[in-house]
């Protein structure tokens, strides 16, 4: 089963190597939202600094939506998905590989660069460090999430809209839990019990999302 | 036992259920929303503190509890047809999601109008009143989705995950609302007091039997018209076709 994850892991990457720099597009599309808001609000300092934990995760998220629909589109369309679900083994490496593939691509280089677009908003460095702390525990709870939206729209049409319809109200729990984090932090009121529920929840998702994820996709197949 | 499932498991047998029992659903209906409406709006006392305003929750708490009851007969029933593969269950399932949709709005609704008077304020993002918003996206995204797949296979058991999934998140969504409500402003009125007077209260209890009456007769109305099409070949059908022309 690890052997088959590795192949398939290797397989995804290249995949995308071949594809050169698609996955610039979700970053730069994730710095472009970031940037709009300072025309769109204000650029005063004092309110740039309140908002900005929630505009890096509402960007975030809308970078997510722009890159979830295509996680199993093209196996869909050149069949592959349909020989994984027909295969006797597991669905599980399947899964993995994808959404770890897929973290790595698309969702690392935005935390990666949320350091520099918190500092642009004159975040100190402690909200930072907590900003990207809720970001970690809360982006594989997105990525999981997501994939399952994109599991269930996988055979609607126009299905990056709907994506949205579905899978926003389930984000809703996360955003609040991360950015009252933040909220508190910058209080310096103690965070531990809001951090423990994220964390938890990100356990319950990895734990339970796949499963789930894997007869989803297996109704679009057939 | 056995005649209880046949009666939902033959859809002639569910058919003639239902006709049977639609107008004892509907007497009952009519009972207890007359006696809910003229109770609750003319005879109850005034609210010593909101005047007559307080009249709007003989509509507003029996469709706020139905938004609620109609999503959790819509996850049950979701699982019923995904491990049993009962169609009936399914149809009560796909009926259920616009009918629930209504209550919530309607809930939403009459909730703001209450709202203006008594907080000063049409909506406040206060916890009961986010999740209740966020339970409305959940059956729009629930339509949504059952409306843009073709495939009527596919669509169903999708639908049943859809509604599953959103089930699961709603307690989630409480409780973080809660959370989050915290940090941002005191408790507001507490919108349904226990120790409500007993002529207010019962009228009240009269409209939320009313209320889930009429989402019964309307479900069964539905489930009608639906079996009716689905067995429209059938020779039990096509006999009630010539009956009423």
């Amino acid at each position: 089963m690890l052997k088959q994850f590795k192949i398939l892991l290797e397989h995804e990457l290249k995949i995308h190597y071949r594809h050169g720099a698609e996955w610039l597009t979700p970053l730069v599309f994730y710095w472009l939202v970031v940037s709009l808001f300072p025309f769109a609000l204000s650029s005063t300092q004092s309110i740039l600094r309140q908002s900005a934990a929630g505009i890096i995760w509402i960007a975030l998220l809308l970078s997510l939506l722009m890159s979830l629909p295509r996680l199993f589109q093209s196996d869909l369309k050149d069949g592959s998905l349909a020989q994984y679900c027909l295969r006797t083994s597991s669905l599980m490496p399947y899964i993995s590989a994808k959404l770890l593939s897929y973290a790595v691509l698309y969702i690392i280089p935005c935390l990666l660069l949320t350091p520099l677009l918190a500092l642009l908003f004159y975040l100190p460095a402690h909200s930072i460090f907590i900003l990207l702390l809720t970001l970690c525990l809360g982006s594989p709870i997105l990525l999981l999430i997501g994939s399952l939206g994109a599991a269930l729209t996988l055979k609607a049409r126009e299905s990056s809209a709907l994506l949205a319809l579905v899978i926003f109200p389930l984000y809703i729990p996360v955003l609040i839990l991360a950015l009252n984090c933040v909220n508190l932090a910058e209080q310096n009121l103690p965070i531990g019990a809001l951090l423990a529920y994220l964390a938890a929840y990100c356990c319950v998702a990895i734990a339970l999302i796949p499963l789930a994820l894997k007869s989803i996709l297996k109704i679009g197949v057939t | 036992m056995q005649r209880l499932t046949r009666y939902f498991l033959v859809p002639q047998q569910c058919y003639r259920f239902i006709t049977d029992w639609s107008p004892w659903l509907t007497g009952a209906f009519l009972l207890t929303l007359g006696y809910g409406l003229i109770a609750g709006l003319c005879f109850a006392p005034a609210d010593y503190q909101q005047g007559d305003g307080f009249r709007i929750i003989y509509v507003h708490v029996p469709s706020a509890l139905l938004a609620m009851g109609i999503y959790t007969i819509m996850t049950t029933t979701a699982l019923i047809s995904l491990v049993f593969r009962i169609k009936l269950a399914t149809l009560v399932m796909q009926i259920s999601a616009p009918i629930g949709a209504s209550f919530t709005f309607l809930a939403l609704i009459t909730g703001s109008l209450w709202g203006k008077p008594m907080w000063g304020t049409w909506w406040i993002w206060d916890a009961r009143l986010t999740s209740v918003l966020i339970l409305f996206f959940l059956y729009l995204a629930f339509i949504a989705v059952r409306a843009a797949i073709s495939d009527p296979w596919a669509r169903d058991r999708i639908a049943a995950w859809m509604a599953i999934i959103g089930f699961i998140n709603i307690p989630i969504i409480h409780y973080s609302v809660l959370w989050w409500n915290t940090l941002h402003q005191g408790a507001t009125l507490t919108v349904f007091n226990p120790s409500i007077a007993p002529s207010m209260l019962y009228p009240l209890l009269s409209m939320i039997i009313a209320f889930a009456l009429f989402y019964l007769i309307l479900l069964c109305q539905r489930l009608c018209a639906d079996i009716l099409y689905q067995e429209r070949k059938a020779a039990w059908v096509q006999e009630i076709l010539h009956e009423l022309t």
